[in-house]
Formats: C-alpha cells, structure tokens, sequence
C-alpha cells in the first residue's frame, strides 16, 4: 500500500523525485576455485540516468544512459585507442548485456532482496548494512545491502570449491564523484562503431583486438 | 503499360496444368504426378520462346543489391516464404526469381580472392574491379590516403554520376546506413569505407567524409532520394537525436548535413520517423532524404511488432519496399527516366551474426520491394537487375524431405523424427561454415560478438522447438570471432531493356556494362 502510495505521488504533475547524489563506488572482486584465484577491481559510477563501470585493470569502461522513457543506451569505451563501440538497444539483449536499469544502478538488482532472507544488520565499508543470506540460482549467497545507497557492501557466494567476492572498498559521492565520469567532451572526442559493424570490419586492428582478444569481455553486471 | 514477363517462373504456379497441343504431349508420362512434373517443365519451355530480346533503350535502371545474397540465401528464403504462407515452399519463387534472364557473377576483386563489400558494389556502378575497402577509386589508391587531391585522381564515375549528367533523377534506397559501401559507391570517392563521418576521418585528412560527399554530390548535382539510416553520421555531435534524444550525432565539424541537404535543392525534404515519411507527396517532393535511424535501420524481423510485444522501433519506419515505392514516384516524374538503387543491407548482418532467420527474412523482405518495383514499371522501357556483392559460407545439408520446414532439423523421407548424425544428435539443414557458432539469444540479430566462439556441435532433441526461432545462431565449423563472406559465384537476376547482355558466368563490373549500355550512356 505505502509503496501503491508513493507511486502515486511520484506520478503527480510537477512533483518529481529528488536527484540522487553523484556517486563513485570501488569494488575489489576475488575469484577462488581450486587452486586458482583472480582479483579485478571496479569503479563504479552512478547518477540519475548514467551508470558507469570502469574495469581498472583494462581501462575499459561500459556506460549506460537511460532516456526519459526508460529506454537504455549502452556504450563500450575504450579510452586509450579512443574508440567506442555504440550498442543499439535491440543489441543489448543480443549481446547478453543487462538492460535492467534496477541492475545496472543496484549491480545486483534490488528483487534479490526478497530472494534471501534477512540475516541482522552490520557495519561494513563505513555504512549500516542488512545481512541477507540463502541461495540464488543454486548458489550459496551472503548479501551485505546497504539500503541508503541501494548498493551492495559485500556479495559472497559459494558453489563447492568455488568461491566469489564483491567487496565495496571506497566510496565517495557528490562532486568528487561527479569529476570522474566520462566527459561529454571525451567521448567526442572517440571514434564511434556500431556493435552492429563488428562482423563486417574485418581487418581493422582494433576491432580485431576487441573481437578476438577479450575487449569484448563482459565482468559481472 | 506491358507486365513484366514472368518467362522461366511459371513452373511453380503450373505444377497442376495440363499442357496442350505441344510436342511433349506424346511423351507425357502415364503417372499423372509424374505427368504433371513433366508439362510443367515443358510449359516453361513454351513459355520461354516467347521471350524476345528488349533491343529498346531503357529508359530507367533499378539496381537491387541483396548484400551478402548468395545463392544458398535466395534458396532457403524462396522455401522460407512458401513455407509461411502454408507451402511446401520448395515450389516457391523469389518475386526477382521471375525475371526472364539469369547470370553469375565473379565476385572477387583486385586485391581479394574473397570481397568485402566496398570492391564488389564499386565493380557494379563504376565498371572496374578495385580493392577491399574502396569506395568507387581505383585499385593503385592507398586504403588509407587522407589526402583530397590524390584522391580525386584515382576516382572513377558512377552510373549515378553520368546518368545526374545526362539529366535524369537518382535515387539510393538502403536498409543499411545511407553512408554504408553499398550505397556510398554511386555518389562519394574515399579509399576508406569506414571514413563515413568526419568522426572516423584520420588527424590530417583533406579528403571529405562520405556523408559530407554525398551533400556535395547534392550541391553538385542533386540525388532526388535517399532513403536509409544512418542519421547519426549527418547531425553534430552537440545536436541531440530526433528518435534518440540522450544520443547526440558524430559530427565533429558542427555541420548539420541534413539541414545543408535540404536546403541545396528546392522542393527538399527531411524525414526521419514513418509518420512524415507516410505524409510526403511525391508530387509535389522533388528530392527527399530520409534517416530513420541513428545506424542501420532495424531488421524486418525487429521493425515489426514481436512475440506481442510493440516493435523495437520507436519513431516507426518504413520497409524496404514502402522505400522502393516512394522512391519510383518521385523518380518517375523525370520523363527522362531514372536510375535507383535498392540496398537490402542487413541480409550481410544477419549472416555475420550467424542469425538465419534474419537474413532471410531480409531477404524476404527485398523480395517484396523488387515485386513494389515490378508493379510500378514498365518492362518495356525499364532495365531491372537483381543481385548480389557477395555470398556467405551459409549452406542447405543433409537430406530433408519436401516441405521440411528449412530453419528445422533434417528429416528424411519417411523418417518421423530428425535424422541423427554419427555423434547421435539431431542436425539443422542450415548452418555455417564458420563463426561464433551456436546460440539462443532473447534477440538474434546482432550476435554476442566478442564472446566466446562455440563451434561444432550443441543441439539436442530437447531444443527441437527452438532452432526454428528468430533467436537462434546456426552451429558452424570454424571458430572465428564472426561469420564472413564466401567467395563463390552470385546470380545476377534481369529483365527488361537488354537484360538479354546478362549472360553466362560474368565478371561483377560487367553489370555496370550492362546497365550503361542499356540506358544509352
């Protein structure tokens, strides 16, 4: 009822919902399974209708912007050969990239919530944290929720020897965060190629690398 | 006005008439299914003695290109088209399968044994055989020479250009961006096909980008239609998208080309959603440019509305044959006739994505536009050719029995399930030889490029249902980040003033022979 409520608010003319606050979160990630590990690490930058995701590791940084009517658009920046690769937005579903603009913004999504069950409250990465724990997909899951800024602190999840973590490591927000988006100016300054073009350009270095070489590569979002 | 001549096509519409009064019938079988294969092959016969050369001048030209439209292409969506409309489908016709005269064309170019598409769309409008990547220059032009003025010395002129010349109206029609290969050849010279916006130009470059060049050809000249996508190659990058508005355009230089378009010709129109492009008309429109999408415009499959959900397509735009019709009713107001060419451009998409379905669907779809083209002219007085710049490693296998639906698995005749290959499983009767290979997508068109190949063999009984469906990504053989081009021969499909020339096994520039002869040039 009380959300029914709020929806109707919100749905009123000239009453809109407040901006949220620019905001720039690291994740480490850690992978062990048996014998093996790897350690990535992610920034994560959201705003109102912008959420990017910069791999450190390789520099690349995917970015969806959603339009007022909630259709996403989804860019594959690749800032040291200065190109960008523009998904249409039939291609994201193709190419298997999440148009849920709730994961894209929440990085797990917030419906998982109501997957596991409440666990008590933690203090983790600074902030008050809800501990959810169950299973999700067959896989033993621990979710540190921090509600106020509707992101995870912490994800474990367990299948056998394998083991996965998301950890939240820093958070700023507000202007210092709103400094480290992807500029207007710099994506200008990219050369853009439709995903659609991949298959035809043959013989383009780049294209060759991304196509071949893993700069395609999706990370967990 | 006289019909196109349907000559050799009719044996699918007569399989159950009764020849008479010919020599055949004295050898016509006793079994009467055996007798009916038999007058229907006779009846073709009888029909094709009747068809005279067109010695006449063409007064109009229509090139349709199918990009990527091998003859396993034109096989299986003849057989896809029959089988959506409750056939068999094997009987089915193509409505350019019903033109008179039928060549091969050589698709290879200068520099390649297997073409792209930039070579092969040169050789059709220019005359001359040129290397990979090379938008109407000649081979001896660098890939990558930025500069104007060598540039402009190893340009060769278009149909499009001598038949502007000789006064008669143009038009480019495509699925694919108006600044793509294919139709980039008949108005701009660049050794680069990807230089389409200046954003893709190199640092330093003199040498116009394609869509700058096709609004000189305009100020030149004037194309009187072009219709497409590729919007996002025409705005400035500070100018938000019409359809799109948190997208914004790639131009750097701050040019708005559609509004320089418009404004070069009198009587102009701009149009970029279905709406305004249903309000135009031609009579009282003499040049109309059309952008119904940032990039290509959606695959038919995808301009439609889908698995009851609305079209992917926000503004709404047009088919390639609502384009084609549009377009010969400006250009028929010349009464010096015409030349247009008609792009079906994603049938290659679909093939590079490993997405059957779309491809054929494409190709479909460019079947109807030929068949809009049919109706509104006349064979006596215009040429229309038919083909392809290049095929794809795309193959029909096995031993299917008739009327097995062609995106299903192989079943034999008087098998009552799919037939097994030696690993014990199920195959389709397309696939490809190479690619990403097999996949289910929620959307099939542009494939997960950059993942994770996964040729040989997935399938088993349990996705029966699923291999017929938009979403799924044929098995290949060979691993490779993409399907590619085949180098094999492609049909050249005729009919009208001297499609009688198209004869044989063909190098692909003849088509421009063809073409130039035709018209008178």
């Amino acid at each position: 009822m009380i959300r029914l409520l709020v929806l109707a608010f919100l749905a009123l003319p000239g009453v809109t919902a407040q901006a949220a606050e620019p905001l720039a979160a690291t994740y480490q990630l850690t992978m062990r399974g048996a014998g093996t590990s790897h350690h990535a690490q992610f920034l994560l930058l959201r705003s109102d209708d912008v959420v990017e995701v910069h791999d450190e590791h390789t520099g690349v940084i995917e970015r969806w912007e959603r339009e007022a009517g909630g259709r996403l658009f989804y860019q594959r920046i690749f800032p040291d050969a200065q190109k960008v690769i523009e998904f249409q937005p039939p291609d994201l579903r193709s190419a298997q990239v999440t148009d849920d603009w709730d994961v894209v913004r929440t990085v797990t999504g917030t419906p998982v919530l109501d997957q596991l069950e409440p666990w008590g409250n933690r203090r983790m990465a600074g902030h008050r944290a809800a501990v959810y724990r169950g299973t999700l997909d067959g896989v033993s899951t621990k979710l540190g929720w921090i509600a106020e800024l509707q992101l995870p602190a912490r994800v474990e999840r367990r299948l056998g020897d394998d083991r996965q973590e998301l950890r939240l490591t820093a958070l700023e927000q507000g202007e210092a965060a709103a400094m480290r988006f992807t500029t207007r100016e710099q994506l200008q300054a990219y050369e853009s190629i439709d995903f659609a073009d991949l298959g035809d350009r043959h013989g383009d270095p780049f294209v060759d690398r991304v196509m071949n070489h893993g700069g395609l590569q999706l990370h967990t979002h | 006005m006289h019909r196109w001549n349907l000559a050799g096509a009719l044996a699918s519409a007569i399989v159950t008439v009764i020849a008479s009064g010919t020599s055949a019938q004295a050898a016509t079988p006793s079994n009467p299914k055996a007798a009916a294969w038999y007058q229907a092959g006779a009846q073709v016969v009888s029909t094709n003695q009747r068809v005279n050369p067109n010695e006449r001048k063409a007064k109009n030209v229509i090139l349709f290109v199918g990009d990527g439209m091998g003859v396993s292409t034109v096989t299986a969506a003849r057989i896809l088209e029959g089988q959506l409309r409750g056939k068999m489908g094997e009987e089915n016709l193509l409505a350019f399968e019903r033109l008179p005269h039928v060549a091969l064309s050589k698709t290879y170019s200068a520099n390649q044994q297997t073409s792209d598409s930039a070579p092969t769309a040169t050789a059709m409008v220019a005359g001359i055989k040129t290397n990979d990547g090379a938008i109407s220059v000649d081979e001896d032009i660098d890939r990558n020479e930025k500069d104007a003025a060598i540039t402009s010395g190893h340009a060769v002129q278009t149909i499009l250009e001598q038949a502007e010349a000789r006064g008669l109206s143009t038009g480019i029609v495509t699925t694919a961006r108006v600044t793509h290969a294919t139709p980039a050849v008949n108005y701009a010279h660049i050794g680069n096909r990807d230089w389409e916006s200046d954003n893709n130009l190199p640092a330093g470059a003199t040498v116009k980008d394609i869509a700058a060049q096709l609004v000189e050809a305009q100020k030149k000249y004037g194309i009187e239609v072009v219709l497409g996508g590729g919007r996002s190659q025409f705005y400035p990058n500070t100018v938000r998208d019409p359809e799109y508005p948190s997208r914004v355009g790639n131009r750097r230089d701050g040019r708005k080309l559609h509004e320089e378009w418009v404004a070069a010709r009198p009587g102009s129109a701009y149009v970029w959603n279905q709406a305004q492009f249903n309000a135009i008309n031609p009579a009282r429109t003499s040049h109309l440019l059309g952008l119904f999408e940032r990039s290509h415009v959606q695959y038919e499959e995808d301009r439609q509305p889908f698995d009851g959900q609305p079209s992917r397509d926000v503004a709404g735009e047009p088919s390639l044959a609502e384009m084609t019709g549009k377009a010969i009713e400006i250009l028929q107001k010349n009464q010096k006739g015409f030349y247009l060419m008609v792009e079906a451009g994603r049938i290659d998409h679909g093939h590079h994505a490993g997405n059957a379905f779309r491809a054929l669907t494409d190709t479909i779809a460019m079947s109807d536009a030929v068949q809009t083209a049919m109706s509104m002219t006349d064979p006596s007085d215009t040429l229309i050719v038919v083909t392809a710049d290049h095929s794809h490693v795309f193959t029909i296998a096995g031993y299917p029995k008739r009327g097995n639906p062609i995106l299903g698995f192989v079943t034999e005749p008087n098998r009552s399930g799919p037939t097994l290959a030696l690993d014990g499983l199920p195959y389709t009767t397309v696939s490809y030889a190479n690619g990403q290979g097999f996949d289910v997508l929620p959307v099939g068109g542009d494939t997960n490029y950059g993942a994770s190949a996964r040729p040989g063999r997935f399938l088993d009984l349990s996705m029966m249902d699923v291999v017929k469906t938009q979403g799924f990504h044929q098995e290949a053989l060979v691993p490779l980040s993409a399907e590619t081009h085949a180098g094999e021969d492609v049909a050249i499909y005729a009919g009208g003033p001297k499609a009688h020339l198209f004869q044989g096994t063909m190098e692909q520039n003849t088509i421009y022979h063809v073409m130039k002869t035709a018209l008178g040039f």
